[in-house]
């Protein structure tokens, strides 16, 4: 039986975005399709089992927890860069997405820097409800979100993760099978193929093919996502 | 004499809110504040009683109108801005409701609800004789690292007021925390022994703030509020208000060791630490036992704060909850009926309320998993869909979850179950349209 395994990093410290709803989702898409899962929780002090890991999860949390966090995984720099360029599934939100990159105005966090990111700090909050359309692995399709930040991350030569369409500008980078957004907390319960192209990743990184993979019954998510478009676009 | 323009305009504003037909919260404060910055200096320091300071980020309006309500039963006049309005002009407005046209102040006491950022601002025109500090919980804004800032907020303002009695949650390590340091004298109040096996354990980050290792708890009543230690000696101060023999169904009542038995009319363990602090309130102004025994068994829930309504014979509760520490207080109360229930959930994200609603996801739904005796699950609000995809991926059979964009289309279905209770857990702005189709429907 396939099996695929999920580290949520630090839940205990990164608590305050619903991000367990994306480890919830990732888990349940998994199990109705037949595939086992196994979800490890990584709580403050300790490190991730990168080895034993198929999709890692990095979530935000308050100034103070992201700090802990950033100077524990800076112990494994070298590790998670393997893990990165080893086409290991990444799933970074909300404070997690500037954490990999550097910040260099900021003096007292350095950051992970294992992708070349830079992150500033701006006077002006972008915060609300948020369109961007993705076009990843041959699929078009819209996810909906909300963005809380004042920094802005100056993302080089990456590709984007979505094109912004409730304001301008792009949002996020993919970058192999690295997914980053400033969108923070539960992204994935309302954005199902965002859920299942990272699901897809995982099994060909692991098994080297989708192999089966089931339709679900995504009308309840389908609506949601639908329904919120079009209230966030005014339309 | 500006301080007599100031009150003349500020009760007159006061009039004429009250001929318009609405409610003098800050307006009547601000405009007696542009004529005389003094305004408050000057009404409070006529106070020959207490002035009460009430603060905490759950249950302050709650919990300074029960000690409203025994100040008064124990036949004081008092100064209290019962509403809410918890900034300067709030406070100042309460203070010329009871001062003359003269202004000369009609009152024995105050007790005042307080914004805990604002706090400072009011101590130093109002400097309080007794400080309550009821809770400080983890929600939204804390992602701001505002938990730390309401702490210091807290400490600024406790430090204008050196012989206040401080008058604290002793079951908060946060609470505990913000005031140990102070000299002041201080008073504990809190719940003794741990209430029941049922109540959901959401853990959270709960750390010493004096050296930084995980708290022990021997247990925990909800969030972070139990009797908690750590190695370093940080632990649960000794209680001077220490409630035990717990009931909380069909309504709350305890003792309170050397004082004696409370019933309230109301339901809800945080309601034990809003009476508590009340209790505490009261008792070090001088009101006696019985008094405040007797006015909490008359107590009456304001909007939303499990507010009873009688439909066709069933018993129909709306609770509001604002935050997740709100939401899993809420849900840990419909987990101590034991009758059969449906539950209708509701979540708007208007600007009240908060536009971004992930913390959803934060509240612990899960454990209504383990309660059969719920019959049902509406989900309702402009967030129905968010509502329905948190119980979905928790594991809701979804046979049991209905989905109505109208909270009408919501009650009318959770009526027409069988059963005998019917809970609705609502935000800010789900509530009015609520309470009124509640209303309309008991008649």
């Amino acid at each position: 039986m396939r099996e695929i395994s999920i580290t949520h990093l630090y839940p205990d410290l990164l608590n305050l975005y619903g991000d367990k709803g994306n480890i919830s989702v990732l888990q349940k898409r998994l199990l109705w399709r037949g595939i086992a899962v196994n979800v490890n929780e990584v709580s403050e002090g300790n490190l991730p089992d990168l080895d034993n890991t198929d999709i890692l999860v990095l979530g935000g949390g308050a100034q103070k927890e992201q700090k802990i966090v950033c100077d524990t995984l800076l112990k494994i720099k070298d590790e998670l860069t393997e893990f990165i360029e080893d086409n290991k599934v990444l799933l970074a939100l909300c404070g997690g997405f500037p954490m990999l990159g550097k910040y260099p105005e900021q003096e007292n966090i350095t950051g992970l820097d294992v992708l070349n990111i830079e992150t500033h700090l701006t006077d002006e909050r972008t915060i609300g409800n948020a369109v961007a359309e993705c076009d990843i692995d041959g699929e078009k399709f819209n996810i909906v979100g909300f963005e809380n930040h004042t920094e802005k991350t100056d993302i080089k030569g990456f590709t984007p993760l979505a094109k912004m369409i409730s304001r301008n500008g792009n949002e996020g980078i993919i970058y192999k099978n690295v997914f980053a957004s400033y969108l923070h907390g539960p992204l994935l319960p309302k954005n199902p193929k965002l859920a299942d192209i990272i699901l897809k990743r995982a099994l060909i990184k692991k098994y080297g093919e989708i192999g089966e993979f089931a339709n679900l019954s995504d009308e309840l998510e389908t609506k949601t996502n639908q329904t919120l478009q079009t209230r966030f676009l005014n339309l | 004499m500006r301080y007599r323009l100031a009150i003349l305009a500020g009760k007159s504003a006061i009039l004429l809110l009250k001929i318009l037909g609405r409610k003098a919260s800050t307006n009547p404060g601000v405009v007696a504040m542009k004529i005389c910055p003094f305004v408050l200096e000057r009404m409070a320091s006529q106070m020959k009683g207490d002035i009460d300071a009430v603060m905490g980020t759950n249950g302050k309006t709650t919990t300074n109108n029960m000690l409203a309500d025994y100040l008064e039963a124990g036949g004081k006049q008092v100064v209290s801005n019962r509403i809410g309005a918890n900034m300067k002009t709030g406070v100042v407005t309460a203070f010329i409701n009871k001062t003359s046209w003269f202004g000369k102040l009609k009152a024995d006491l105050a007790t005042l609800e307080m914004d805990e950022a604002w706090a400072k601002h009011i101590f130093k025109s109002a400097t309080p004789t007794k400080i309550v500090l009821n809770n400080l919980f983890r929600d939204q804004l804390d992602r701001y690292g505002e938990i730390e800032m309401t702490m210091k907020h807290l400490k600024d303002a406790i430090s204008l007021a050196p012989n206040a009695t401080i008058i604290a949650n002793g079951d908060d390590p946060l609470i505990f925390e913000t005031v140990r340091e102070f000299k002041n004298e201080k008073k504990f109040y809190g719940i003794k022994d741990k209430i029941s096996d049922k109540q959901s354990q959401v853990k959270e980050g709960k750390y010493c703030y004096a050296c930084g290792k995980e708290l022990r708890y021997n247990f925990i009543h909800f969030s972070q509020l139990g009797d908690y230690s750590c190695d370093c000696g940080f632990k649960r101060p000794p209680l001077s208000y220490s409630a035990t023999d717990i009931k909380v169904f069909p309504a709350i009542s305890f003792n309170v060791e050397g004082f004696g038995k409370i019933d309230l009319n109301g339901r809800g363990v945080y309601n034990i630490y809003n009476v508590l602090g009340a209790m505490a309130g009261a008792t070090e102004c001088g009101i006696p036992f019985e008094i405040i025994s007797d006015c909490a068994k008359k107590y009456k829930p304001q909007i939303g704060r499990m507010e009873h309504f009688n439909i066709n014979g069933k018993d129909v509760y709306l609770v509001l909850a604002k935050n997740p520490a709100g939401f899993n207080q809420s849900v840990n109360t419909v987990l101590e009926d034991p009758r059969e229930k449906d539950v209708i959930l509701a979540v708007n994200d208007a600007v009240e309320d908060g536009q971004d609603i992930s913390w959803l996801w934060d509240v612990d739904f899960d454990a209504f998993l383990n309660d059969k005796s719920i019959l049902s699950y509406s989900v309702s609000g402009r967030r129905y869909g968010d509502l329905a995809l948190r119980l979905k991926y928790a594991g809701f059979d979804q046979s049991k979850v209905s989905i109505f964009s109208e909270i009408k289309n919501a009650i009318d279905f959770a009526l027409s179950k069988d059963g005998k209770a019917k809970y609705l857990l609502v935000n800010y702005t789900v509530l009015f349209g609520a309470q009124g189709y509640l209303k309309e429907l008991e008649k």
